[in-house]
């Protein structure tokens, strides 16, 4: 019979990995950044992510995985190292993670076709969601977040000025 | 048309008919298991069903280990660890759910708290993060409407933050449901009226669900046309077992398509004010309903107006133009709620039901935490929920 092996990943898989990586890296200081800046998001974090709160995205089973940890007020992005969070977004596979941050999917897409599981409080999972929505209205362009939300949050003069600043400031250098 | 991606599960036995309880030993030996735990309510006691549920295990080696019988109107976490507490004590292998919604939720709470050895109901919470297969749990529903007999969804109340909480995990679906009339022939008209507004509900909301697919949808259509011909029926005439067995599939089968596309908005906002002011699920279900519908038109105004042919029966489609669809299932939908509002008195706004203007804010902001509105068609913000509900104020 022959004999059959798994085979190591792909160059393809390969390159998807570290695009992962990248995206978690730009979310996680892009969520860092909007929540030093945005009202509303300071208003989710304030009502559902008391201080030391941790929340962590992750590909199921072994990464890549992004940190973020509540201050009570804003959210500090926590690098890429797992940890024992309290509330975790977990990817089912690469793939599922690859077409959402590549918004070939939105998150209530990916959701609503089991690409993505929860542990944690679905209170603050909503929240979360949320914020989400918005980190991706700065980070992505209108034509883009058309496709991936249900509804694109509004951007005032103050919206606009806070993307600036995520662009050009929390997501190159991380402030 | 297909959707890109979707799953499909429901592994649990449905066991329908004439005196199916009488099934139930059977069903427990075939599971291995030989001490249930009865979990129901009282009044479900009070009418005399426990005593169907036993008589069924006269001459056989099963015999329950406890029958408790004090399930809240809401399941609560505190019921939840009691029973726990009592399964564990009296050395209890399967779980035996007889009632409505309440037992049947509070039964698979239980479930995991046994199943995962803790005292911490709070700690599985979420989608899909329960793993270890659970004790055997065989579900008898006493209303036609839930449809937690074949969901993997278990609502429990936690009255110290005044929200519902979900847990959803393939581990929760029942090994067995059955459903046999008997168990369903003293359910008052408003509870039937209510109960079968809230199947009807989970069959709509299903079919327009960003969770829709094709397995989903034919149980949707196939509930809904049995709710159509039947729900009447047996709001008005109680005793007919026709009727009975008729809406206890069109539940049973609603049950299978939102386990496996998930409820939106009506669900979202109904678990709120239950939370907030304890009006009936099914109430709000029916007071929501419509305007849900209205809400996600722009959106799903195409597979709402596909309903029709279910609802009304394919002349009115028919004879109906694409575009008006939408309108008319919505119009089918208020004119059964009159006439379950002549027959059963169900109230159709959230005024009728007591709710005081003032609680509007909260169950606003409590419904913008509820997982269902992922699902829903549309966004819903807290100014759109808002406004649906001064809309069913």
């Amino acid at each position: 019979m022959q004999q059959y092996t798994i085979k190591g990943p792909s160059l393809t898989r390969r390159c998807k990995k570290v695009l992962v990586r990248i995206v978690f890296l730009v979310l996680g200081r892009g969520f860092q950044g909007a929540s030093r800046v945005d009202i509303d998001i300071k208003h989710e974090v304030r009502d559902y992510f008391p201080e030391g709160f941790t929340i962590m995205f992750t590909v199921w089973p072994e990464g890549p995985s992004m940190t973020l940890r509540s201050t009570g007020s804003t959210l500090i992005y926590g690098g890429s190292d797992p940890i024992a969070a309290d509330l975790t977004i977990n990817f089912k596979n690469l793939e599922s993670a690859f077409m959402l941050f590549t918004a070939q999917i939105g998150t209530p897409q990916a959701y609503a076709e089991h690409r993505i599981f929860a542990k944690g409080d679905l209170v603050k999972v909503m929240a979360l969601v949320r914020c989400l929505n918005i980190v991706e209205r700065y980070l992505f362009p209108a034509l883009i977040n058309r496709r991936i939300l249900r509804r694109l949050p509004s951007m005032g003069i103050r919206r606009h000025i806070n993307r600036m600043y995520v662009y050009c400031v929390a997501v190159p250098f991380g402030l | 048309m297909l959707p890109s991606f979707y799953e499909f599960y429901n592994p649990v036995k449905i066991v329908s008919g004439n005196k199916a309880v009488d099934n139930l030993p059977f069903e427990l030996d075939q599971l291995g298991v030989k001490k249930p735990l009865i979990v129901t309510d009282k009044g479900v006691a009070g009418a005399g069903l426990i005593d169907i549920v036993l008589a069924s295990l006269h001459d056989t080696s099963i015999v329950p280990g406890a029958v408790y019988d004090n399930t809240p109107p809401d399941s609560s976490i505190e019921t939840v660890n009691e029973i726990a507490k009592l399964f564990r004590e009296t050395g209890c292998d399967s779980i035996v759910a007889v009632g409505g919604g309440s037992p049947i939720d509070t039964a698979k709470g239980v479930n995991i708290v046994v199943t995962e050895e803790s005292d911490d109901l709070m700690r599985f919470m979420g989608a899909e993060v329960l793993k270890k297969p659970m004790k055997p749990l065989v579900v008898i529903p006493t209303t036609s409407g839930t449809g937690s007999e074949t969901t993997l969804v278990a609502v429990i109340a936690n009255p110290e933050k005044n929200v519902k909480m979900l847990f959803t995990s393939y581990q929760l679906l029942p090994k067995v449901a059955i459903l046999d009339p008997r168990m369903t022939l003293t359910c008052p008209p408003s509870i039937t009226a209510a109960t079968g507004m809230d199947a009807l509900t989970h069959a709509m909301e299903a079919y327009i669900s960003l969770q829709q697919n094709p397995l989903s949808d034919a149980y949707s259509l196939a509930a809904i046309e049995l709710i159509r011909d039947h729900m009447l029926e047996a709001v008005t005439n109680g005793k007919n077992a026709g009727a009975r067995m008729a809406m206890a599939n069109a539940s049973c089968m609603a049950g299978i398509s939102f386990s496996n596309s998930m409820v939106g908005m009506v669900h979202g906002l109904g678990h709120a004010a239950g939370a907030v002011c304890h009006i009936p699920h099914g109430t709000a279900m029916s007071i929501f309903l419509p305007h849900g519908l209205e809400y996600n038109m722009e959106k799903s105004g195409k597979r709402i107006g596909d309903m029709l042919r279910v609802l009304a029966g394919d002349r009115e489609y028919n004879a109906t133009g694409e575009t008006e669809r939408p309108r008319k299932t919505i119009e089918r939908v208020r004119e059964l709620q009159k006439k379950l509002k002549h027959h059963a008195n169900l109230p159709m706004t959230l005024s009728e039901a007591g709710v005081p203007r003032e609680k509007l804010d909260e169950i606003a902001r409590t419904a913008l935490g509820d997982g269902t509105l992922m699902v829903n068609p549309a966004e819903v913000d807290y100014r759109d929920a808002m406004a649906v509900l001064e809309s069913a104020f």
